[in-house]
């Protein structure tokens, strides 16, 4: 289970954009509603957040395993 | 760690057969809270060698947004369209907003079971509270988990004994800290326009 509920607001309009990691990694831009602006992942912080979601996959593995 | 292995054919005390189950949810508990909270502060935070503060692992996002193009040498008042053009600009957020945390904790837990009560005994302990004198009985219940046995064709004997737990988890919101944290720098997001590439 997953918090379903990732969202930032926009930084022109603050409307709440709704996103998914894993796609912004894959490198889906996520539209506002509002503005119609889009937000995406800048590529120089990819690998970092990569890393992080590789390591938060490992500790939900770990956990699962009562470790 | 030490792990709970009950012998449902001998005789358990009451208490027991109830708190072996919570204690058991209770640790899945922390377990989990502990790895999260863990995973938190060596990943999405760094700690400042000097001050020994925590400060939020940023990230860099991207933003591309149409603006009202006044630099167009095209645009003309006799164009009754308004000339957009796409800007992309740079702004940070905590590397924390976007790690799919879960709250996950354990709500409910049921234990049911049929118990053959087997014996009971009963403790009587006296507290002398000034000049009163306090008598505390308790009675304390044994018995073995009742259940069926069954024997099959090569003459063994299977016995179970029913003891069912039912867990039920459900989601909390995040911790106040976290959303404190999260709250702040998402209300300063301050696009920043991407720097031009120098020309040589």
């Amino acid at each position: 289970m997953l918090n379903q509920d990732q969202k930032i607001p926009c930084p022109v309009c603050k409307t709440p954009i709704h996103f998914d990691t894993y796609q912004l990694l894959s490198g889906t831009q996520f539209k506002c509603t509002n503005c119609d602006s889009s937000i995406g992942l800048s590529a120089e912080s990819r690998p970092l957040v990569e890393e992080t979601m590789k390591k938060f996959e490992d500790m939900k593995h770990k956990l699962g395993q009562g470790k | 760690m030490a792990t709970f292995k009950p012998n449902l054919g001998k005789d358990l005390n009451i208490e027991s057969i109830i708190s072996a189950p919570l204690v058991a949810a209770s640790k899945a508990n922390i377990m989990m809270v502990t790895g999260q909270t863990r995973f938190l502060l060596e990943y999405c935070f760094s700690k400042n060698k000097e001050s020994d503060i925590y400060e939020p692992v940023m990230i860099q996002m991207s933003i591309v947004s149409s603006v009202v193009d006044n630099e167009n040498p095209n645009a003309t008042q006799k164009d009754k369209e308004v000339p957009f053009k796409e800007v992309k600009m740079n702004f940070t957020i905590p590397l924390l907003c976007l790690v799919p945390l879960n709250s996950i904790v354990i709500k409910d837990v049921s234990v049911d079971f049929d118990m053959e009560i087997t014996s009971s005994t009963q403790k009587e302990s006296t507290k002398k509270i000034g000049d009163n004198q306090i008598i505390d009985k308790k009675a304390q219940l044994n018995g073995k988990i009742s259940g069926s046995s069954s024997t099959d064709k090569k003459s063994s004997t299977n016995s179970s004994s029913k003891l069912k737990v039912g867990i039920k988890a459900g989601q909390l919101p995040l911790p106040q800290g976290v959303l404190a944290v999260i709250d702040l720098y998402t209300k300063t997001i301050q696009p920043v326009p991407e720097p031009k590439p120098l020309s040589q």
